[in-house]
């Protein structure tokens, strides 16, 4: 993404926020007085107060969803990197993995949850797992990118002035490829997410995924409405957060592209 | 070409440890099907897959189409109003953000288990790359080409047609080959929501039955929808390039 046009103001966007409230209020008032349906499409009060009754129950949802997501997020994270690195450490492993991981990205990864419920069972074990699967590719290709975008003058600096192949990795390679890998954990941020609420979309007994099954079986439309936006602020929350580690990084370790 | 050996080579070494390890009775069969019981469910049950294969091609190619179609009219509102971009812009970054797949069910209250309500949600998850591309590539004309346009006294559209949209379709094409993967994925997980018929339905209801077998033999199907569709999008992206005769910047997501 490129421009001024893209960027995400800084300041508050007052002008969006104020569609969003004309959007919420002609919501609030076609349904009241078109008399849509509560099944179709609930009233902004009715999702807030389904939300308010269910919260005790959302919240215990959110807790199961929200921790395979955060952890799954974190594991992929870690087993991208090491894979991207053991890579491009070993030209061997590199050419035996890298046409596999290939091979995998053009898989629809998100259509192989109900193996995993085979192999794992329902519950937690099979939905961390997937979750980990679907997360860890953009982390694995965004790093091995990264890694090989080092400045090859900084690389020949290091090996004029004596660093062996794992100081050039450590000190030259693993810096620049830090953007790259902030922009896969990002991915693999929404895709966590992704994955825990299709695992649960698929079986679990657990979970806002399972929840929202559960309440469109019964017609429960305010409570879908109240469980994904839960599920969403969730994302978005953990999104956040790595957007939040990344200026961290940056502020810390210093602008490096 | 020695690379594209070795990546075959590589692939079929996978293949191989995979077969000989079910063989070598490290794996259940029942767990993981080995590729020759997959082939063997491919060759059994041609008229199964083959229908269900037809039917989730044909909601991801025009779900496909739809997304290119929307994403790119959006994308191009969006640039060309200064407003409209400030007030959506932002929301349109806030959805990219959320988990979209999870947002399925609501598809299925709003449009019932048909396909209008899987390709409605594969046209909701598909086109948001599209917008972004377009509105990337929009955003990125080279100001130098644009101020040339002026002084040579070119028409808004002679403006459109000979500088912005080349600028563009790098981008656009970029944007759509991401399309081409979510429109299958949100195929699939309608099928997986809906649990009507389709590849996604097979994989579900195989699952439950425990034949791995079928399973895999569905999704290598699913694979070469998508591969299908996104070589499309390459092929498109190679006439471009031969059109206009000069190598564009490829694709951030090839």
């Amino acid at each position: 993404m490129s421009g001024a046009t893209l960027a995400a103001p800084a300041r508050l966007p007052w002008l969006p926020l104020a569609i969003g409230v004309l959007v919420l209020l002609a919501w609030d008032s076609a349904v009241r007085f078109a008399h849509v349906p509560q099944v179709l499409l609930p009233s902004p009060g009715s999702v807030a107060s389904s939300l308010w009754q269910a919260a005790p129950v959302l919240a215990r949802h959110a807790l199961a969803t929200g921790g395979a997501a955060c952890g799954a997020f974190l594991v992929a994270v870690a087993a991208g990197m090491v894979l991207a690195a053991v890579m491009m450490l070993s030209p061997l492993l590199n050419r035996l993995l890298y046409p596999n991981l290939l091979l995998f990205q053009l898989l629809p990864k998100v259509a192989l949850g109900p193996l995993f419920v085979v192999w794992l069972g329902i519950g937690l074990p099979s939905l961390f797992a997937f979750a980990v699967f679907v997360s860890v590719f953009p982390v694995a290709v965004g790093t091995l990118a990264g890694l090989r975008a080092a400045d090859p003058n900084q690389l020949r600096m290091c090996r004029a002035a004596g660093g062996n192949a794992w100081q050039a990795f450590w000190h030259v390679r693993l810096p620049t490829s830090m953007p790259y890998v902030f922009a896969g954990a990002k991915v693999a941020a929404t895709m966590a997410f992704t994955g825990a609420t299709v695992g649960e979309f698929i079986s679990a007994n657990a979970g806002l995924g399972y929840m929202v099954m559960q309440a469109q079986a019964r017609s429960d439309t305010p409570l879908i409405f109240a469980a994904l936006a839960v599920l969403c602020l969730l994302g978005a929350a953990l999104y956040g957060a790595v957007g939040l580690a990344e200026t961290a990084a940056r502020r810390r370790w210093g602008t490096r592209r | 070409m020695k690379a594209a050996l070795t990546s075959a080579l590589a692939v079929l070494a996978m293949l191989l440890g995979w077969e000989a390890l079910v063989r070598g009775k490290a794996v259940s069969p029942d767990l993981l099907a080995p590729p020759s019981a997959v082939l063997e469910a491919l060759l059994r049950h041609p008229d199964i897959l083959l229908d269900q294969g037809l039917s989730t091609a044909r909601e991801t190619a025009l779900g496909f189409l739809l997304a290119c179609l929307f994403g790119a009219a959006l994308g191009a509102a969006l640039s060309s109003a200064a407003l409209l971009r400030r007030v959506a812009m932002p929301w349109v970054l806030a959805l990219q953000i959320v988990p979209k797949m999870a947002l399925a069910p609501l598809f299925v209250v709003w449009l019932g288990v048909g396909a209008p309500c899987r390709l409605a949600f594969a046209v909701f998850i598909a086109f948001f790359p599209v917008l972004i591309g377009t509105t990337a590539g929009l955003a990125g004309t080279d100001s130098g080409a644009l101020r040339l346009c002026r002084v040579l006294g070119a028409g808004w559209w002679q403006t459109v047609l000979r500088v912005r949209l080349p600028y563009a379709v790098p981008q656009l094409l970029a944007g759509m080959k991401t399309a081409a993967t979510m429109a299958l994925l949100g195929v699939v997980i309608g099928e997986f929501v809906t649990a009507q018929q389709g590849l996604g339905y097979v994989v579900m209801f195989a699952a439950s039955l425990g034949e791995t077998a079928l399973v895999l033999a569905a999704i290598t199907l699913l694979c070469g929808i998508g591969v299908a569709l996104y070589g499309g999008v390459l092929l498109l992206e190679l006439a471009f390039a031969r059109w206009y005769g000069a190598p564009m910047p490829a694709g951030e997501f090839g």
